[in-house]
């Protein structure tokens, strides 16, 4: 089910009087009720794929007792094993027809012909995300960071706790299980952040991100005609949206998550406020950069064996990363280009610059520097995202050119720009609130007083619902991977 | 917890006082008219404008139902015989809305007779343009029952019109609208005169004819197409009790009450034109509990098994609207 869907509405209320005043008295009875519910929520879209997803716990559960075997060889083999398992369920749902069709064409263009079976069935939502949660627990346990855990319940909680079952934040077992390990205890304070965060994700989702789709999918849809400044205001509106319905969702997760007593990883810190490429992969999608940085990087030597291997492995993560967003040459492109402008500050030493504070963090404003440094950052992503967008590479290639060649060709394009107004409307303010936010993403400020509070969450609920009522209900851009 | 607790109740009441503040802010009929003209709605637009001019209305039949009495009823071939009528027929069911409209009808015209359309397998309760014409509270009034989605989808869309109309005040592009003099909207096939060379739309509308090849009956009366197996049933009366049936009595009785003659009428599917010619199939329709109303059914719908009369499996094309229109004048007159 969708967070932002009536049904959602029905389920969150019952679920959290179940949890904090019927089945509080047990620990194992909560998290039953946890599991049952994740359950419910994940089957809502798919029975079919509950099996699934229920195999992979399974599996991955079993896994860990094996990886922590005292025999290193032992455990390096049913690590390896849980990799393929992991891997292989991915790799069928998410990448058979992508790699079929790639050999197909290969062959063909050495005159031999093929036909392979290409499968026909959805790709289960959230698949990406669970595989991940289950890897990160075996790769633990065999690291000794993690101890494998005897209770099924808990480890299944810690895979398909519904808020983040879906979309992430990809969580850690050192970070989520011991919480699901011991007694919750209701916190006030936790549970009103908690509210406005769902709050304001939703606003994010359902208000900014719904709209700016419009506008995007509008000028995707017509770039051949559409002037270049119009296209530069799609890639614009398009950055926007991607952050506004990835972390929007994310905000909503958290927000679930400290209702019921927990604390999630953070996803989002303010990306668009970054210095540099660097700092963007630390603000964006932390879960999953961290992922592939401590599980993947590292391990492949980081940047401790010297420099070409160092660029050797920043350049594996981008491609996997972009790879793991979709089976298709213009998400790997998108990870190419992001190493590229990596690239520069890992070879001058400066990709870990702007690492503990956020930008004009004891001013209100930031200095001309910080604005050129998070203008040319912004540029830079956004023109990343066309790849991300397009629906090919021609397309996106496509859209790059007649972005330029439009942009030079057309002076009256400067006059007119009727998308400018929709994409402002919703950008500034969002810009501005997450400028006054932007020292901390978890603990969404609001006035003081608290009169003016009610009077302003009462405005964002009476448009969220004028919005929901005007937009087709589209789901969540992270939920296709 | 209890300070949680009482702080979102109060939370929740100050928001639900609000909503329903707002939900209860009547929206007038210039709003509607301008909002649903030169849109897939567009009838409402131009019911409502009708219903304006008393004359137009006096001593006329009208017919109130959904696309089916929209797209099926030539008023102006009736009108051409001599036969005053009214097609005030808007697309998508609602027994609501044929309430609505035969209450503004009443209101502010005398019309000769009316008709309200009766469907095959029992009333749609809710028209999706409820919302923008009833609030809560005269919605209940009426019809002393909410539909079964009120709080998911009828209430949450009041107060998106709501929230439209205050913003009308601020934001006006009232829309240029020249309405047609007939209520008819015949539905054309895919293929007219000027898309003759249009592949594509050649190609659907051959796929269009071949499905019609594929409707048939079964031996124990129910139809059936090559795509779905609904169980239509044909010949057996079965009482039941419909919940949109209170609503169509709510109608009947405003009309009784004011001395209009009335009759409900079966508007014809595809399913009904494939029956013979010999059969003598006037209950085309399950009929509700207690059913007591005068219904005008012809005898047999066989004269127009054509699929060239057909848009699709329920509604008539142009042509096929001119022959049922015919029919309907004959036994009118």
């Amino acid at each position: 089910m969708l967070f932002n869907s009536f049904e959602f509405i029905l389920f969150l209320p019952i679920v959290f009087c179940l949890y904090w005043f019927v089945f509080n008295k047990s620990l194992l009875v909560q998290n039953l009720l946890i599991l049952a519910a994740s359950y419910f929520f994940y089957g809502w879209w798919s029975k079919m794929f509950l099996g699934l997803l229920a195999l992979s716990t399974l599996l991955d559960y079993s896994y860990g007792f094996w990886v922590a075997s005292p025999n290193r060889k032992k455990a390096k083999l049913f690590l390896w094993l849980s990799i393929i398992n992991n891997l292989g369920i991915l790799g069928v749902f998410k990448y058979y027809n992508f790699f079929a069709t790639e050999f197909q064409q290969a062959f063909e263009s050495i005159g031999i012909h093929t036909n392979p079976t290409l499968l026909h069935f959805a790709l289960p939502i959230g698949i990406s995300f669970y595989t991940f949660h289950g890897m990160s627990y075996v790769f633990d346990i065999y690291r000794g960071n993690q101890k494998p855990i005897s209770n099924f319940i808990d480890y299944a909680v810690f895979v398909s706790f519904f808020p983040l079952l879906v979309a992430g934040p990809i969580e850690r077992a050192s970070h989520l299980l011991p919480q699901v390990q011991r007694k919750r205890t209701f916190r006030y304070v936790q549970a009103i952040e908690g509210c406005r965060l769902v709050l304001w994700g939703m606003f994010k989702k359902v208000v900014i991100a719904d709209s700016l789709a419009v506008t995007v999918d509008t000028i995707f849809g017509n770039y051949e005609e559409a002037s270049g400044l119009t296209l530069i205001l799609g890639a614009i509106a398009f950055s926007f949206q991607i952050y506004c319905d990835f972390s929007g969702y994310s905000d909503i997760a958290l927000g679930t998550a400290k209702l019921f007593g927990f604390e999630l990883l953070s996803n989002f810190k303010f990306p668009y406020f970054s210095r540099d490429i660097a700092e963007f992969w630390r603000r964006w999608h932390i879960s999953l950069s961290s992922w592939f940085r401590d599980y993947l990087y590292i391990p492949l030597g980081g940047s401790r064996e010297g420099k070409s291997k160092a660029v050797r492995n920043t350049f594996i993560i981008f491609l996997v990363s972009g790879f793991w967003h979709g089976a298709s040459w213009n998400f790997i492109a998108w990870g190419f280009i992001h190493a590229c402008g990596f690239l520069p500050l890992l070879l001058l030493n400066r990709n870990r610059k702007h690492v503990t504070h956020v930008v004009a963090e004891d001013r209100k404003l930031p200095n001309l520097k910080e604005v050129w440094q998070m203008l040319t950052t912004f540029i830079f992503v956004t023109f990343a995202w066309i790849f991300f967008r397009a629906k090919d590479m021609p397309l996106a290639v496509d859209y790059i050119k007649q972005m330029f060649v439009s942009f030079f060709n057309n002076p009256e394009q400067f006059t007119t720009l009727p998308e400018g107004y929709t994409t402002a409307v919703y950008i500034i303010p969002l810009i501005l609130g997450d400028w006054w936010l932007r020292r901390d993403e978890r603990k969404l400020k609001s006035f003081q007083n608290k009169y003016l509070r009610y009077v302003f969450y009462i405005i964002l609920l009476f448009i969220l619902i004028y919005k929901c009522m005007d937009l087709d209900k589209s789901t969540f851009i992270y939920f296709q991977f | 917890m209890k300070q949680f607790i009482t702080k979102i109740s109060y939370f929740s009441i100050v928001m639900l006082i609000c909503m329903v503040g707002m939900a209860l802010i009547h929206i007038d009929d210039e709003f509607v008219i301008n909002k649903t003209c030169n849109t897939s709605y567009e009838k409402l637009a131009w019911n409502l404008l009708k219903i304006k001019d008393a004359e137009q209305l006096k001593n006329a039949d009208i017919y109130i139902g959904p696309s089916l009495i929209q797209g099926d009823v030539n008023d102006s071939m009736l009108n051409a015989n001599g036969i005053k009528s009214v097609n005030m027929g808007i697309n998508h069911n609602g027994f609501d809305l044929d309430h609505y409209i035969v209450k503004r009808v009443l209101e502010n015209a005398e019309p000769g007779k009316i008709y309200l359309y009766r469907p095959r397998d029992g009333g749609s309760l809710s028209h999706p343009m409820m919302p923008m014409l009833l609030n809560p509270f005269e919605y209940y009034s009426i019809f002393g029952q909410f539909p079964l989605t009120y709080i998911q989808t009828y209430f949450p869309k009041r107060l998106y019109f709501v929230m439209q109309y205050l913003a009308g005040f601020i934001y006006t592009d009232k829309q240029d609208y020249q309405p047609s003099k007939y209520g008819f909207r015949g539905e054309e096939n895919s293929v007219i005169n000027s898309m003759k060379n249009d592949e594509e739309a050649i190609a659907e509308e051959i796929a269009k004819r071949e499905d019609f090849k594929e409707v048939g009956i079964n031996e124990d009366g129910t139809f059936y197409t090559a795509n779905t197996r609904k169980k239509y049933v044909r010949k057996y009366l079965f009482y039941y009790r419909g919940a949109a049936e209170p609503m169509r009595t709510v109608s009947v009785q405003q009309i009784q009450s004011k001395g209009i003659p009335f009759s409900e009428i079966y508007m014809p599917t595809y399913y009904d034109a494939i029956i013979d010619e010999h059969t003598d199939n006037r209950y085309y329709f399950r009929k509700p509990l207690n059913y007591k109303y005068d219904c005008l059914t012809l005898n047999n719908y066989s004269f127009l098994n054509d699929s060239n009369l057909w848009f699709d499996h329920h509604h008539l094309n142009s042509n096929g609207s001119a022959i049922f229109t015919d029919s309907l004048l004959a036994h009118l007159k």
